[in-house]
């Protein structure tokens, strides 16, 4: 193709007036920098990652012909960093199964756990939001008006209900890392720069094409194939991702004579020094958790519904002690609590035991033998008997991070 | 467009800011034209830096780092005109009041006014071919569009400009 530049008009452009920033504005980024560099994870592989850069940058160049295409791996490394960088994250929440019509909810969530979800058009009447500072979600409904208080910090008990979170985000987390081998290839998303993974879903016939957005690193479809025919999916429409958190109105309020519903979890927040006392045990808890995470909400319950499926629940939840790390929208939580008069009551409390799940590994906790499941139906986990004591370590990490995580818990 | 600037082997913040310094000037144009309003171009631009700063792990040499850093911006420029709905043209004589000046500098005005009625997708390839000298494919590129789209949409903008340098 030929190129013309034309100069006269590049000179006169050249010309124009450009402003100047304002004059607070080299402080505010450089403050806003020196702020994400406090994440040492994220730093050590920035250098890492410039290094590979140039590397890459001179493989390119003297061999042209080899793939540069990112391997599952580094796509998956590239979401958890999205999620973990992320200050806030909105758009169009979209699902749609096989030939149903889609339904709709625009959605904000917020790393310190707030969202809000409303849904669109006049056949979706739900409103949803969590507000973390005072623990409070409100749900708008058919004219019933719901609040939950004292809620859990996270699975698996009665948390903040946030599908995109769980249900879009952290599933596709989970479904990366069943599927470190998925093929990658990039495409053009919504005219923006995308990869596409292909993998099983672990169901018969059945395959997931999930896309992610390479700028920030968020998931943004997540399509299924039953037999190579469209199944379902759920995407982003309009994606905003900001490193700053969200404002909004994350408490709904009911309107006058409207029926309202109030419901009590049981979570009470605790300092961790009170931990202890509130529950009544010394806690086990991780002496290691991967870098950037930070411990962010320390709850306990005397007693909260059981944990489980709804075909397979476990016996009531006593005396349970709740702690959540947060990396930016990712999660991380431990859970104790007792398991009463029989452990061989017990089943998975994250996925109970009728969800077909693949096969778990072994894992040592705290000198006891644990399970560690990394399926794409469910949030990667770690779950175990440990004498008196049920354990739980759920969050969107890799096998080998959640048994680092087991291996470190000490009382 | 030259490629001077690789990620260093230690990326720090003041590297970054350097990098970002070196640059300034022609994403302040793309994103000032595309906006037309200092506050707006200030905000967006914070933004893309932060989000390139994030995103250097990631970076893999595909394209050079000055047309990657160009791309987030121009994207988080899109992003903002999407967000508030304001992705309409400004028309000639809307542009002039705005300005609320005319002064010896007729051309000049007569550019300003002619780029600002143009379409966000024309104003951006006619200012970084024309003005900041990229290559079609550095264009093409930071737009993510093919570089054939480039030629024909620089066509479009040149036409559209040819009446403002007379």
């Amino acid at each position: 193709m030929t190129e013309h530049r034309d100069r006269d008009l590049g000179a006169a452009l050249r010309g124009l007036d450009v402003p100047e920033h304002r004059p607070e504005f080299a402080a505010e980024l450089e403050r806003r920098l020196r702020h994400r560099r406090i994440r040492p994870r994220v730093w050590a592989l920035a250098a890492a990652g410039a290094l590979a850069a140039i590397a890459t940058a001179v493989a390119v160049l003297a061999f042209p012909g080899e793939s540069n295409v990112a391997s599952a791996a580094e796509v998956r490394e590239a979401v958890s960093d999205g999620m973990g960088s992320a200050g806030s994250v909105s758009g169009v929440f979209v699902n749609r199964e096989e030939a149903n019509a889609e339904n709709r909810w625009r959605f904000v969530v917020d790393e310190s756990g707030s969202f809000r979800i409303e849904g669109l058009g006049p056949n979706n009447p739900t409103v949803l939001a969590y507000d973390s500072k005072s623990n409070v979600e409100t749900w708008s409904d058919l004219g019933i008006f719901t609040r939950r208080t004292g809620l859990a910090p996270g699975i698996p008990d009665s948390a903040p209900a946030s599908w995109v979170v769980q249900r879009g985000l952290g599933a596709v987390v989970a479904a990366l890392l069943a599927a470190p081998d998925a093929a990658v290839e990039e495409i053009t998303y919504s005219g923006r720069a995308a990869w596409r993974l292909r993998a099983p879903t672990g169901n018969a016939g059945e395959q997931q094409l999930i896309t992610v957005d390479r700028e920030t690193g968020i998931p943004v479809r997540d399509e299924r194939l039953r037999n190579g025919r469209f199944a379902g999916e759920w995407r982003i429409d309009d994606l905003q991702v900001s490193s700053a958190g969200a404002t909004g109105v994350f408490r709904l309020r009911p309107k006058a004579g409207r029926q309202q519903k109030t419901y009590d979890m049981g979570f009470r927040r605790v300092r961790p020094a009170e931990v202890e006392g509130a529950a009544g045990y010394e806690p086990l808890l991780p002496t290691w958790v991967p870098d950037g995470y930070r411990l962010a909400e320390v709850a306990v319950a005397s007693s909260s519904r059981p944990t489980g499926s709804e075909q397979r629940q476990n016996p009531e939840s006593r005396k349970v002690v709740s702690l959540r790390y947060d990396r930016g929208l990712d999660q991380l939580v431990v859970t104790t609590r007792r398991t009463g008069s029989d452990p061989s009551r017990w089943a998975d409390p994250v996925t109970g035991s009728s969800l077909q799940v693949r096969q778990p590994d072994g894992v040592s906790l705290a000198g006891h033998q644990g399970r560690l499941v990394i399926d794409p139906n469910s949030v990667p986990h770690v779950w175990a008997i440990a004498g008196p004591l049920v354990v739980t370590i759920a969050g969107n990490l890799s096998g080998a991070e959640l048994r680092r995580i087991a291996a470190s818990i000490q009382r | 467009m030259t490629e001077q600037i690789r990620p260093a082997d230690q990326p720090d913040t003041e590297e970054f800011l350097a990098l970002v310094r070196e640059y300034d000037l022609r994403h302040r144009r793309l994103a000032y034209r595309l906006l037309g309003d200092r506050d707006r171009m200030d905000d967006v631009l914070q933004e893309a830096y932060a989000r390139a700063f994030r995103a250097l792990p990631r970076f893999r040499g595909t394209s050079g780092l000055a047309t990657w850093l160009y791309r987030i911006v121009y994207n988080t420029c899109i992003d903002e005109l999407r967000r508030s709905g304001s992705r309409r043209e400004v028309s000639l004589e809307e542009w002039r009041e705005r300005g609320g000046r005319r002064d010896d500098v007729e051309q000049r005005l007569d550019l300003e006014a002619a780029l600002a009625a143009l379409s966000p997708d024309l104003r951006a390839v006619v200012l970084l071919v024309d003005a900041d000298e990229l290559s079609y494919e550095e264009a093409a590129a930071v737009l993510g569009i093919p570089p054939g789209t480039v030629a024909s949409r620089l066509s479009r903008a040149r036409d559209a400009l040819k009446g403002a340098l007379r």
